[in-house]
């Protein structure tokens, strides 16, 4: 339980509150990096860049939502930004390659390294595929599954984070098994 | 037959989530993060430390009176000559008009 006097330190930027905000966090943040960018250096960074913005945005945090929630919100939002970053500089590597540079496609399939620290070896390339096909669904539909499928949150928790309904996350939801299936199978079909 | 060896594979694949451990951050990240927002704390610090309110207060009464000073100073009539100078220097007035049927 996070009690107001905490917060308190946090928003007065008192060191001994940083370090326990970041003892307790830090797994949680870098785990649910990992979720969404399955490279242990990427999400090391990137739990580095939400801790940063905690740091920056905890003035305006009014309670309103927990401060789990709060963490979660900034961690969702920065995992997505740096996978769109990643796509545009994927994409441009595209263009590249079409127009000639020494790119090979293999490289510009996927926006990380998968290296997924908590991926066993027999799973890794069953798990390479899934995360592949993760990233090809749309935005909306890869962050509910993602938080409910892969971080086990509950329905409940997911709506507090993505600030939708419970129903338009369950709709959301079935959508991407649906679209995920898909994909895989066409994936298949073209390997066999 | 290649139907079901599909769908097992499919099934594998989302099945594979499950098998995901979760992982402990290296011991290194909290140092890093501090570090980072130490840096951050200097930064916003040398901004805010010269940058106080008396002064940002005095700098806004100064460009104010200045502001007021100019506006005052400048009265319509000045405006309207240098707007006359400025046409006929540039032969925009009316009685510099040519025209190629005349």
């Amino acid at each position: 339980m996070i009690d107001q006097d905490f917060i308190e330190a946090l928003k007065k930027g008192k060191r001994h509150a940083y370090e326990e905000l970041i003892d307790r966090f830090q797994d949680m943040v870098f785990n649910k990096c990992l979720s969404f960018v399955p490279n242990k250096e990427d999400a090391e960074d990137i739990a580095q860049e939400i801790f940063i913005e905690v740091f920056r945005s905890i003035k305006h945090f009014k309670g309103q939502a927990k401060l789990t929630t709060w963490i979660y919100r900034i961690t969702t939002n920065k995992c997505l930004e740096f996978i769109r970053k990643k796509n545009t500089k994927k994409r441009f590597a595209f263009f590249q390659l079409v127009l000639g540079t020494q790119h090979p496609v293999d490289k510009v399939s996927y926006f990380t390294e998968f290296n997924h620290p908590g991926v066993q070896l027999e799973q890794k390339e069953q798990s390479e595929h899934l995360f592949k096909a993760i990233n090809q669904l749309p935005e909306n539909q890869k962050v509910v599954f993602t938080l409910h499928k892969i971080d086990g949150l509950s329905y409940k928790e997911v709506s507090e984070i993505t600030q939708k309904s419970i129903s338009s996350v369950e709709s959301l939801m079935f959508r991407a098994k649906k679209n995920l299936q898909l994909q895989l199978e066409q994936y298949y079909k073209n390997e066999s | 037959m290649k139907e079901d060896h599909i769908k097992n594979k499919i099934e594998n694949t989302i099945n594979s989530i499950e098998f995901i451990e979760e992982v402990q951050a290296s011991p290194f990240l909290k140092n890093k993060i501090l570090n980072s927002i130490n840096q951050e704390q200097e930064s916003q610090h040398t901004v805010s430390s010269w940058l106080t309110p008396k002064l940002q207060l005095a700098a806004l009464a100064i460009f104010v009176a200045i502001n007021i000073a100019v506006f005052l100073k400048i009265s319509e009539q000045q405006y309207s000559t240098e707007v006359d100078s400025f046409a006929a220097a540039y032969e925009l007035t009316p009685e510099s008009e040519e025209t190629l049927f005349e």
